[in-house]
Order: C-alpha cells, then structure tokens, then sequence
C-alpha cells in the first residue's frame, strides 16, 4: 500500500480498530479526563505525552488491564471486557519493560507462547529472532535493553496480530536500534489490516512514521488528527514582543520566549499568512507542537 | 492455560536445586535417627525394657526427639510441595502479570493454571514423604508405616487448605502484603498460645498437663478418623478458595493502577 493509499485508509469513517469515547479513569491525584479519539485501520497512530500524560494509563484502559471509571472503549468494534479473549489473540502489547522471567529463552518462550496464542507461529518468531540477531538458547535476562525490547517485538508480532500496542518502545534506546526498530514498524503496516499504536514521548520517532497524532497532556486530549495536517495547519511565528503583540488571541496556541524574542504558534497557518504578512513564518515540529500545548495548558490552568 | 503452566515449570526448575537437597536432608534425617536408636546410648531395647541406666525423662525426651525428627522428615517434601505458589513471586518480580493480562486468557483459565501447579506440586511433595516414611519405616520403631502415612495425610490435608487460602491471598495482593500478613498471623497465634498457656497454667495449675494431654486424646481420636471428614473439608475449602480466587482475577486492577 502507497502512502496515497494508506492516507485513504486513514480518512475512513466506518473501520476504526481503536474507539475511545469519553473515557475517564480517576486515581485521585491522577484523572484521565474524557480521552476521546478513533484509530483507523492500516494507520500507525502516534499518542504523544510527556512522562506522566496518561498514555500507559490509556494503553493500559484500551487492553482492559484495568477498568474505566466511565466511557466507553471499542477494540476491533468490540467490547474487551467481554470479548478480550478472543480480541487479545489479534493484538500484539508491547510494553517498556520486558515482561518474561529473566532466566526464560528464547527456545522456552517460543514454546509457552505456542501454547497462549492460537495462531503461534514458530517460524515467523524464529525469523524474528534471526534477522534481530537474538540467540535462541541465551536467558533473556543477560539481554541488553535494545535486545529486550526487540525481543516484546517478536513475540507480538509471531501470532498473527493486526493491532500493535506499543508503549514508549523505542526508549532508552540508541538510535542505530531504535531505527531498525522504526523501520519494523513501517513494514508491519504494509499489510492493509495492520495498525499500530505508538506511544512515545520521542516526538522525532512518531514525526518519522505516523500518519495520525494523538496529543495528550496532564490526562487530557489536547490535540489529535492526521500528523501531516496538524504539521500543515501549525506554524511558528519568530519575532519581537511588540510584533507579538498585534497577533489576534484566537489565532495563537501559546506564546514562548526565545533567545531572540517570542515565538508564536499559530493554529492556522494559512489564515495566519494573509493576516500578518509582514511577520515571519517557520514550519514547526511536532516537538514544538507540543511544547507549546502543553505550555498552553500550564498557562490556563495558573490563570484558572 | 497450559502455556502459563509451562511457564510455571520452568520457574519451579530454577530451584530443583533446593528441592533436592531438601529432599536429601529429608532422607538423612530418618537415616540418622535410625543409626542414632541402633548405635546410640538411646536404644529401643532400653526404652521397652527395665534398665534402670535409662530414667523415665530421658525416655520420654527420646520419644520426643525421634518423634520430632521422624516428623520433619515427613514434613520436609510437603514444605518443598508448598513451594509451587512461588511463582506469584516470581511473576510479580517480572511484572509478568501485566504481559499475561494482554494474552487471550480468561480468569478462570489463570486461576486454574495456578492451583493446577500449586496442588501438582503439593501432591508430588506428599509422594515424595510417602517414599521417605517407606524408606525409613524398618529402621524407626517408634512409628509403624501406617502412623507416618497417617501423619503426613493428615499434614498434606493441612498445607492443601492452607495452599488455597495463600492462592487466593496471593492473587489479591502483591508477596510483600502476603509476607506482612502471615508473619503477623503467626506472631498473634503464638502470642496467644503463649499468654493462653499463662492463663490456664495460672488458673489450672498442676491440671494443665493432664487437661492438655486428655484434650490431645480427642483431638487424635478425631483423625484417626480422618478420612471420613478430613478429606472431604479439605477439597470443599479447595473449591471455596478457587472459586473466591476466581472472583478476586475478574475483579483484580478494578481502581488499582
């Protein structure tokens, strides 16, 4: 599938594999607050936040790890509560930590792992392990991080998932690893009914493959849509207070200074370019994206 | 399920080690006690007899100490068969709990596969201290074969009810919580033993012994008939405390981060 293709995929209403609808979990000093937001299939959806946000809290709500206080959450069209079995044998998790016993290997893995999953399969893990480089008859537990986590890689994707869950893989890692590790993901999603969630605070990663962006800050959503549109939409503005000044309030996310004055981000770039044309306009990352919504976010909440 | 009792096999062979020492010492304790009765001052011809070398106490603390270690002997593979619910801690200590939450499995096939490993493993511990009271049963003659099968039924009745109610305490909280909780429950029990005994010694006196020894009579006649009741409670609190831990898997991460 070309990208042309994959962005149609993206574009489609009625097959979401992931649908999160005002979903609140409260912990006390930690509340999701109403996250809402669908994940098409044959995309890779980046959900960004920084340490803290809520995204493994998401992660852990949409694989019904644990229960939402309220809201409604659809794996694949289907509750999870109810049908996770069966929906758990598409979906492959993988999480920061690696979960398997430190003197478990390779060999041993492949071997429970039959057993857990319906559509095991030992050659592609197999395949797996070889083109990572992992020895089969080595205890995971003499791994080193990039090897763990190639390792969760494996797994999920040995027994036939359509949906990956990914939460904050490619951290702590160097970026040789954490490339391979990208261009894994790329492949995966070749395959028209594959989709991939990736949490990560590393905005260059989800900048690199994503074609959705899910913004979330302090458990709440703060912005969400397909990554090249926001990217296309946002702009920086770089210039002094004064010029700052003469900036419509609506049309600015947040105000930073800088070394050389204020940078502005503007959430309408187009509009923006006929208002102030006199003022300069810089494409920004989404790492600048989100900085600024956060610091948004910081702003009203000291005002509140 | 039988993935996660694979699972649970492999973490109980990282410590086959200590299983088989256990078992080792097990063994030569009733080998001991053997040569110490045929070799040793205490012999058993000078307990059945009337020589006088030998005083009323030293026969009666030879009774006691062959008892005892004849006792630990059996005890010890049913201590090794309690081990299987290690590996609550094991997954715990590699946060395997939350990768198998991600896996296609239900409550029930969790909770099964963990009773599955820790009644497999308490059964074979009872196999094992039958094999020992076989062993060492022509050497020992203060016990008959059929007393030390009886002993350790009844033992391995005891740790089987005691195994499901720490299933069920384990799948509700983390080892740590566990730990905590027992070790206060033993302290209690033997604070209370202890401050009872004061009491009753206060208020009895010299009948204390004679109560407490009339009151060992009951409680021996009672499993003596044990197969009538013992058995039967034994599996009825096996099913109570699956089905609670059932229960407690369905309902667990309910509110907990």
């Amino acid at each position: 599938m070309n990208k042309d293709e994959k962005m149609d995929a993206v574009h489609t209403e009625n097959d979401y594999v992931i649908e999160l609808k005002d979903v609140t979990k409260d912990y006390g000093d930690f509340v999701l607050n109403k996250v809402s937001f669908n994940i098409p299939r044959g995309c890779i959806c980046g959900f960004v936040g920084q340490n803290g946000a809520g995204k493994t809290t998401t992660i852990r709500l949409i694989m019904d790890i644990i229960a939402a206080t309220s809201g409604e959450i659809k794996v694949f069209g289907k509750d999870m509560h109810t049908e996770g079995k069966t929906l758990k044998d598409d979906i492959g998790v993988v999480f920061d930590e690696m979960g398997f016993h430190d003197f478990l290997t390779g060999i041993q893995i492949n071997k429970i792992m039959s057993k857990m999953y319906t559509n095991w399969s030992e050659e592609v893990f197999t395949g797996y392990m070889k083109k990572f480089g992992l020895p089969m008859k080595k205890k995971c537990g003499k791994f080193s991080r990039g090897m763990r986590m190639k390792l969760q890689i494996a797994v999920a994707m040995s027994h036939g998932a359509k949906l990956l869950i990914m939460d904050e893989p490619t951290s702590g890692l160097d970026p040789i690893v954490r490339n391979e590790i990208l261009e894994i993901f790329q492949e995966f999603v070749l395959e028209e009914d594959h989709t991939i969630l990736l949490s990560s605070h590393i905005t260059g990663d989800i900048e690199r493959i994503a074609d959705m962006v899910v913004f979330i800050d302090k458990g709440r959503i703060v912005l969400s849509g397909e990554k090249d549109v926001i990217l296309e939409n946002h702009a920086m503005m770089k210039c002094s207070k004064k010029d700052a000044d003469t900036i419509a309030k609506e049309d600015i996310v947040s105000v930073r200074q800088s070394a050389f004055g204020v940078d502005v981000l503007v959430h309408d770039k187009k509009t923006c370019a006929g208002k102030y044309e006199k003022l300069t306009m810089e494409q920004c990352t989404l790492e600048e994206i989100m900085i600024h919504y956060v610091n948004r976010a910081n702003n009203e909440s000291k005002e509140a | 399920m039988k993935g996660l009792i694979l699972k649970d096999l492999y973490c109980l062979r990282t410590r086959m080690m200590a299983y088989v020492l256990t078992l080792v010492a097990a063994l030569a304790i009733g080998i001991l006690i053997s040569l110490s009765s045929e070799y040793g001052n205490m012999r058993p011809d000078a307990i059945m007899g009337d020589d006088i070398t030998v005083s009323e106490d030293d026969v009666a603390a030879y009774k006691i100490m062959l008892g005892g270690a004849t006792f630990l002997a059996i005890l010890l593979p049913l201590g090794v068969g309690f081990d299987g619910i290690m590996t609550f801690h094991m997954d715990e200590k590699a946060n395997f709990n939350d990768v198998l939450r991600t896996m296609p499995i239900k409550p029930v096939e969790i909770v099964l596969a963990r009773f599955g490993t820790a009644y497999g493993f308490l059964l074979t511990g009872y196999v094992s201290s039958i094999l020992i009271a076989l062993l060492i049963s022509p050497v020992v003659k203060v016990f008959t074969l059929g007393e030390m099968i009886h002993a350790g039924t009844v033992m391995t009745c005891a740790f089987a009810t005691c195994l499901g109610v720490a299933c069920c305490a384990l799948f509700k909280w983390n080892h740590k919580t566990f730990e905590r909780i027992v070790v206060g429950f033993f302290l209690g029990l033997y604070a209370a033993f202890a401050i009872g005994i004061i009491a009753l010694d206060k208020r009895y006196g010299d009948q204390l012994d004679a109560m407490m020894f009339a009151f060992w009579d009951k409680v021996k006649i009672l499993f003596e008939n044990y197969l009538t009741w013992l058995i039967p409670v034994t599996l009825l609190m096996i099913v109570v405390c699956f089905l609670l831990s059932v229960q407690i898997v369905k309902r667990k991460g309910r509110g907990v981060r």
